[in-house]
């Protein structure tokens, strides 16, 4: 998900934290073959934000870097 | 009486229509967790229930777990809920409609945050949604109230339905009671221990859910952007407030200001209470006929719950800062500025505004700490927080650094100041510490991952501003006025009662009037000499002379052990300097001569003592009650006090040996 630059959108394609993790991410609809849209990641801080239904959420880049994607360019 | 839940994710206006339907100020913000507890409160002959908010019916904290119970007997009932989704989340909400849909209890769907939709140009096609769900849908502003006699409607005409269930054909066979326990169960115990089959239902149950509900949507919902207009406008904003320098400059800046603000507002109406106090207490001990009754209660009474009120200017100006800062959004930016930092000491962002409030008070900090979900952060900052520098500290803090620095500086530096500034310091220094240190040790499961939703930027609901000010405040009082009620009366009979006789009083006020000077606080000064608190005062003098101390201050340490602040009155009443003025007490204070060594009583070695005795104990009893509420265990507030105690000994000792 780091990868992903601001603005731009990634389809989730893994997760690799554990499963009371992935399913905290679930109740927020974040899981394999979501769509997010990043906002940004300073690099002072911790957290990289993105907003997926609607909803605007920061995960801290450790738990993000975690969260394997696919880039999403619309036609 | 007909009792309606309401029911629906974090921050999608729940506490707004409950407030609009029952008047009663449930507090409201634009920042998730706000209902912590269950409310009640009625409307015509309806009892409402507020419930948390809960992201699914696959619970992940307690507050969850009160309203996925509550949801239950709602629908084992077949009592009405009403779903509050906010506009902007259709697609999230209605999956967790779809589940509370399952469960077959009677809903109305409200979609709240209408403005903002006519704002974002969305349009929702409510009476296609309606049949598609099989339950009435109303769009709502509930803080305007827009929309408000569509759900009265309802209501009075009882059109809650049992909706379409999205993916319940499997237990066809079972009644509705049996299905909805066993469904509940079922998550509940898989929810204990999550493998990697668990995780596949679980997986599996929320793709088809999203699946149902993007058709749904797709049919119903027009959207003329993929960002609403107040999406991107929150992204403007975040560019400045979240910028590297400038989101830092603009965060001190704006708690400068709150603090700022604090102490300059509060100033005169605290003057008002405190005269007022002594006032009414001039007048009681005038006007009573009865000695004692006259003393317990300008002494005791009112001498306790003027400790209390006159911190109430504070605490408003404060909680109704924060409340601006809460619901304009603003909070969550705060936590994201932080987060990194406070990492570091096993906190995270969301600790940051109650360990700011802890400067005003621990009591509405600790209260405030429910809406952090981790439970090894939370209980770290219950136990760490009360060392930050509170104001019931200042008046102690005041007294004893005029006593170590009697010159007043010149210019716009002034040493006392530094010196202030610096045991604010130590306060924020030993909280992070502390804090670190109870989050390694403490045996409590830590959540794997942590999250924060960011708000959209909204201009604040001022009524509900106020309201949210005003019910902390209440609560604040109410909590603490208990407790120092109590104490107060405690203290009170412990100073004024003595195992002598007053003629054994009287003898020794006049040998020491014969070799002193005379008056009516010297009567007072050997009455309390010889009170129960004064041999309290003499039975702690050996463990209190390390630290420079005699039974004098000794019973200080006692009386303000239920309250810190009591701690400079109850020099001035020891001393018997027979006013409450500054000047007279700390000249006083200044003078008074040790007379085992010849040295100043109050020299640099026992002054420094005493303000790092202060600056660690735990000298509130609210907030050892607020602790253990909170906490829910008398261990963890023993544990608090006794360790402050520990640690406050131990620095006053240091300070008395280094200086």
């Amino acid at each position: 998900m780091l990868k992903l630059k601001d603005g731009e959108k990634g389809i989730i394609t893994s997760i690799r934290l554990d499963y009371n993790a992935q399913k905290k991410l679930l109740t927020y609809g974040i899981g394999k073959g979501s769509l997010i849209l990043k906002h940004y990641s300073p690099e002072f801080s911790g957290l990289c934000n993105f907003s997926i239904n609607g909803r605007s959420v920061s995960l801290r880049k450790s738990d993000a870097a975690l969260i394997d994607l696919v880039k999403f360019v619309e036609e | 009486m007909n009792s309606i839940g309401l029911v629906g994710k974090p921050n999608s206006g729940k506490s707004s229509l409950f407030n609009l339907l029952t008047g009663l100020h449930q507090k409201v913000g634009n920042y998730s967790g706000v209902t912590v507890e269950k409310k009640e409160g009625s409307f015509k002959n309806y009892q409402i229930t507020d419930l948390p908010g809960l992201n699914s019916l696959w619970i992940d904290t307690q507050d969850e777990q009160i309203s996925q119970t509550a949801i239950l007997q709602h629908a084992n009932n077949q009592q009405p809920l009403i779903f509050v989704v906010n506009g902007n989340q259709l697609n999230g909400g209605l999956i967790l409609f779809s589940e509370i849909a399952d469960l077959q209890a009677p809903l109305c769907l409200v979609i709240n945050y209408k403005d903002e939709l006519e704002k974002n140009e969305t349009v929702i096609d409510t009476v296609t949604l309606s049949n598609q769900l099989n339950c009435e849908v109303i769009l709502m502003n509930s803080v305007t109230g827009e929309g408000l006699d569509a759900l009265v409607n309802v209501m009075e005409n009882n059109k809650f339905k049992t909706p379409n269930s999205f993916c319940r054909s499997q237990y066809d066979t079972l009644s509705d009671e049996a299905i909805n326990n066993d469904y509940i169960n079922r998550l509940n115990n898989l929810n204990k221990n999550i493998d990697e089959t668990v995780f596949t239902k679980i997986n599996e149950d929320f793709a088809q859910r999203q699946l149902l509900v993007n058709n749904i949507i797709t049919r119903t919902v027009k959207e003329k952007t993929v960002d609403s207009k107040l999406m991107l406008k929150t992204k403007k904003w975040d560019k400045v407030l979240l910028h590297p320098i400038w989101g830092v400059f603009i965060f001190l800046a704006v708690m400068l200001l709150v603090f700022q603000s604090v102490f300059t507002f509060a100033s005169i109406p605290m003057d008002w209470i405190d005269a007022g106090f002594a006032s009414l207490s001039d007048w009681s001990s005038n006007n009573i006929g009865i000695p004692w009754l006259a003393d317990l209660i300008s002494n005791g009474i009112l001498a306790g719950f003027s400790g209390v009120l006159i911190f109430i200017p504070q605490i408003v100006i404060l909680f109704f800062l924060l409340g601006v800062l809460e619901h304009t959004g603003y909070l969550s930016r705060i936590s994201h500025l932080s987060d990194r930092f406070l990492q570091k000491f096993g906190l995270s962002g969301k600790s940051v505004i109650p360990l700011m409030s802890s400067w005003a008070c621990a009591i509405p900090a600790i209260m405030s700490a429910r809406m952090i979900e981790d439970p090894k952060e939370r209980m770290a900052l219950i136990l760490a927080s009360p060392l930050m520098t509170c104001s019931a500290r200042l008046p102690v803090y005041t007294i004893l650094i005029a006593i170590l620095i009697p010159q007043e500086g010149t210019g716009f530096f002034d040493i006392r100041g530094l010196l202030l500034l610096g045991l604010y310091m130590i306060g924020v220094i030993a909280t992070l510490i502390v804090s670190w240190f109870i989050h390694k040790r403490i045996q409590l499961k830590s959540e794997s991952l942590w999250t924060l939703e960011m708000p959209l930027y909204r201009m604040p609901n001022w009524r509900n501003v106020f309201y949210n000010a005003y019910s902390k405040t209440k609560s604040f009082v109410v909590e603490a006025g208990k407790i120092i009620f109590i104490i107060s009366i405690l203290l009170w009979v412990l100073a004024s009662f003595s195992p002598k006789s007053d003629a054994f009083i009287d003898k020794k006020f006049e040998e020491y009037s014969s070799i002193s000077r005379t008056g009516k606080i010297e009567r007072e000064s050997i009455a309390l000499e010889y009170s129960y608190a004064g041999y309290m005062g003499k039975f702690i003098e050996p463990a209190i002379i390390p630290l420079g101390y005699d039974w004098k201050i000794g019973i200080a340490l006692i009386t303000s052990f239920a309250a810190r602040e009591v701690f400079v009155g109850t020099l001035a009443t020891i001393y018997s300097v027979g006013s409450e003025e500054e000047k007279p007490v700390i000249n006083k204070l200044r003078t008074e001569v040790n007379m085992q060594t010849g040295e100043l009583r109050f020299n640099r070695s026992t002054s420094i003592s005493l303000l790092l005795f202060y600056a660690f104990a735990l000298q509130c009893m609210s907030t050892v009650a607020i602790v253990k509420k909170e906490s829910a265990s008398w261990k963890y507030a023993a544990l608090q006090f006794f360790g402050f105690l520990a640690l406050a000994y131990f620095f006053a000792l240091i300070g008395y040996r280094l200086f």
